[in-house]
């Protein structure tokens, strides 16, 4: 049984006092830096003692990222901890990034601030190993706190920690915690508290500390380190399970079902096939809601201020162009949810090697596949949840070829083409349907084997993972988790991605032009005949503004790009409206739909769902001859070709600069996919025209 | 880079056999790794140091061994590049 002082969870602070308010009354904040091995629950003890009152830092040069959060160090709130949560680390000499932000952060070199204190969460059933960190950090010489979490499951595991003994064995407090109940958080803050009142006192009197001097020493031999650390546990563990090699039954038998070669795919399988039918079908209902929400404060702001420049800019650029992006916030955060409680439970780790045997052919680790798949549904939550792959290169291929995979936004654009390839063979339709979907997963991995052979040379390296014991997930962590990264996304939505919407707006709406003197004289006859036949008036309204619109885009900066941009499409089948078209699908591919709609029949409301005569109204439409069809057969196998591979979304390119910090990944990922996606429809095209299909 | 880890020499054990030469439940001692440095420095600090006692949970793809209360999931590529000295049958 896991024994705790009776008076309270903390051991080995003797002779400390409370860090106790000022007399000035100043408010004193300390810096804490909260360190611990992977899967010790040290996130879920943040959370704990930090609640909401945290927020998600980029660590200055490096894409790792930190949770910085407050929390009163006392009942009195004179002194409050500034923790840092720092990414997981086995040890602080390793030569990986988040090993090498934890020495800066505690030799406070480069741009990093030294800590007040250091707190290390301390797996109870794994303590030798966990302790070998501990020893490197009570090196520093700072005032140390170790959180023995998960002292609960130790005590089921058969384990006795006498933590008195512990703390007097590696020399600094220990606090017995199970962070996913809240049991020993106000023990850790008193502990803090203490060592930073106690190692202020000591310092001014001798100096650095007689502990950090000896750990030196044992650290600089790894032969002394590992037999420091496996005394310390033979001095204060006892039980069965001491030594930490008992048979579990249990976990072994998961691990075989999990990770076996068809069984574990076909758990995989049917795993992801929940999580994603789950995401599919609860996120349309909120994001019904936000689109309904944004529609009616759009209509609300375009009645409400006076007509005008303002009143478009806010009506449409800003509050219709944040909506299309908050508008993928459920998906966002229900993806990012179901995969902590996943992660929580053990599961991942296992996954991950499943599709190790896939994804290590294609140079990419068995962690992509979760992104991978995401990025089904949207690019922008598969790029964020490349986070869970560890190596940089493995990572960065992930991301660079995600936005290949045929998100929702596209299948709209996949709708109209295959309808106009094959109106009368919904079979066939069917089946190009489906053909999409493969030629991207295809050319994503194939694309991951040539930027591992190339810029991100080498091979994914073979999977070495720890398997954590399996647990029942913890339901707070989970949905801090989703809170904070859809705080993230909408950050991301609020700034960059509203800039671009702004300006693709701008570029589509003007210059305002004067109406044609078509939908002039339509609107006069209209006035004409209103009150004899008012049903004549209306339909004559309806084609003036449908010309007016058509004749708005047309001459709208972005049409005139479109024109200018024309003879580098027409290899590709492309006239002057369909490259209007791709280009102003640049902001999101599906407004090439409406584009399409706007520019060939003059309704920007086009639901190819709700009207199926709209397709036979845009597959009607002409050419500037007047002869020949918009959408060859051609053309359109062409255009699909190049929508499945081309990277026409940038709030994707948005995320991915954000995710690898640097505008070189994302312009790298726009080059290569364009690149890719007119070549392709390029074949496409000159191919079919040759066999004699048009 | 091939690295071995720790530094003593295979010649000095010619006794030493790959982790894939072991069947579910033996038991045996960490000897040296022929990999490349980061995933030894990772090996070791998941607990995989210098003649520590392992004992394998699972053969195959992953092979699964286990070090004092660490339970590592190894690619079956990485298990054949992992030596150790005689097992003893696990109770």
């Amino acid at each position: 049984m896991t024994r705790v002082s009776p008076d309270s969870a903390t051991a080995g602070a003797q002779a400390a006092s409370p860090a106790a308010p000022r007399p000035t009354g100043e408010r004193r904040s300390l810096r804490i830096a909260l360190f611990g091995n992977p899967n010790t629950g040290k996130t879920t003890l943040f959370n704990r003692l930090c609640g909401l009152r945290a927020k998600t830092a980029n660590f200055p040069g490096v894409t790792a990222e930190a949770r910085v959060g407050h929390c009163p160090a006392d009942r009195h709130g004179a002194v409050s901890f500034e923790i840092i949560d720092l990414p997981g680390i086995y040890r602080l000499a390793l030569e990986v990034p988040e090993s090498r932000i934890g020495r800066d952060i505690m030799q406070g070199s480069a741009l990093y601030q030294r800590p007040d204190a250091v707190l290390i969460v301390v797996d109870a059933t794994n303590l030798a190993r966990n302790l070998f960190l501990v020893g490197e950090l009570l090196a520093h010489g700072l005032p140390t706190v170790v959180a023995l979490n998960m002292t609960d499951l130790a005590q089921r595991k058969g384990l006795t920690i006498d933590t008195a003994e512990l703390a007097r064995q590696i020399g600094c407090p220990v606090v017995a915690t199970v962070a996913r109940k809240g049991t020993g958080i106000a023990e850790v803050k008193d502990a803090l508290a203490r060592e930073i009142a106690n190692f202020e006192a000591m310092s001014r009197a001798r100096g650095i500390s007689p502990v950090a001097e000896s750990m030196r020493s044992i650290i600089a031999d790894p032969v002394k380190l590992e037999s420091w650390a496996d005394q310390s546990v033979a001095s204060s563990v006892g039980g069965d399970a001491a030594i930490g090699d008992a048979s579990d039954t249990f976990t072994e038998r998961l691990d075989k079902a999990f990770t076996h070669p068809i069984l574990g795919l076909l758990i995989f399988a049917g795993i992801m096939a929940g999580l994603f039918t789950i995401i599919f079908q609860m996120a349309t209902i909120p994001m019904d809601i936000i689109e309904q929400v944004f529609g009616v404060l759009g209509e609300w702001v375009a009645a409400t201020l006076p007509a005008g420049a303002i009143n478009d800019l806010l009506a449409q650029g800003v509050i219709g162009g944040v909506g299309a992006t908050v508008v993928f916030l459920p998906q966002i955060c229900l993806l990012f949810f179901l995969i902590s409680l996943l992660e929580d439970t053990g599961y991942l780790a296992r996954a991950a090697f499943v599709m190790d045997r896939i994804m290590c052919r294609f140079g990419l680790p068995g962690q992509a596949f979760v992104p991978l798949l995401s990025s089904h549904a949207c690019a922008l939550p598969g790029i964020m949840s490349a986070k869970l792959i560890p190596d940089r290169h493995d990572r960065l291929a992930t991301i660079l070829v995600a936005p290949f995979m045929s998100c929702s936004a596209r299948v709209p654009v996949y709708v109209l083409l295959t309808s106009m390839l094959f109106r009368e063979r919904p079979w066939l339709a069917g089946l190009a349907f489906f053909g999409c979907y493969l030629l991207g997963a295809a050319a994503g991995l194939v694309s991951a084997f040539i930027a591992r052979r190339t810029i991100l040379r080498g091979r994914s390296r073979p999977m070495v993972l720890e398997l954590p014991s399996y647990k029942m997930p913890a339901w707070r962590t989970a949905l801090w988790s989703t809170l904070d990264r859809g705080l993230v996304f909408l950050k991301s939505a609020g700034t960059i991605i509203l800039a671009i919407c702004i300006v693709l707006w701008w570029l589509s709406a003007y210059p305002a032009a004067q109406a044609p003197p078509e939908a002039v004289a339509l609107r006069a006859q209209a006035a004409e005949v209103q009150s004899a036949d008012p049903a004549a008036a209306a339909r004559l309204i309806t084609e003036a503004a449908t010309l007016e619109s058509s004749h708005a885009t047309r001459q709208s900066y972005a049409g005139r790009l479109g024109r200018l941009a024309q003879p580098a499409f027409a290899p590709l089948g492309y006239d002057w409206q369909l490259t209007i078209g791709v280009l102003t699908s640049f902001a999101a591919r599906e407004v090439f739909v409406s584009t399409m709609a706007v520019l060939l029949t003059g309704d920007a409301q086009a639901d190819l769902t709700e009207d199926p005569g709209m397709i036979d109204r845009i597959r009607a439409s002409t050419r500037d001859d007047l002869t020949t069809p918009v959408f060859t057969a051609a053309t359109s196998a062409s255009l699909l070709v190049f929508f499945v591979l081309a990277m026409q979304c940038l709030p994707t390119l948005a995320v991915t600069r954000r995710e690898t910090g640097s505008w070189k990944w994302a312009g790298l990922q726009l080059a290569y996919m364009s690149i890719v996606a007119w070549v392709a429809a390029f074949i496409t095209y000159q191919g079919l025209t040759l066999m004699g299909v048009s | 880079m091939a690295v071995s880890v720790p530094s003593a020499s295979p010649a000095a054990d010619p006794v030493a056999i790959s982790l894939t030469q072991l069947g579910r439940g033996q038991c045996a001692t960490f000897y040296k790794a022929d990999l490349r440095c980061e995933d030894c420095e990772m090996l070791n600090a998941m607990g995989m140091t210098d003649r520590c006692q392992l004992k394998i949970c699972k053969i195959g793809d992953p092979w699964i061994v286990q070090v004092k209360s660490t339970r590592i999931g190894m690619a079956r590529s990485l298990a054949q590049r992992i030596f150790v000295l005689p097992p003893t049958i696990h109770p």
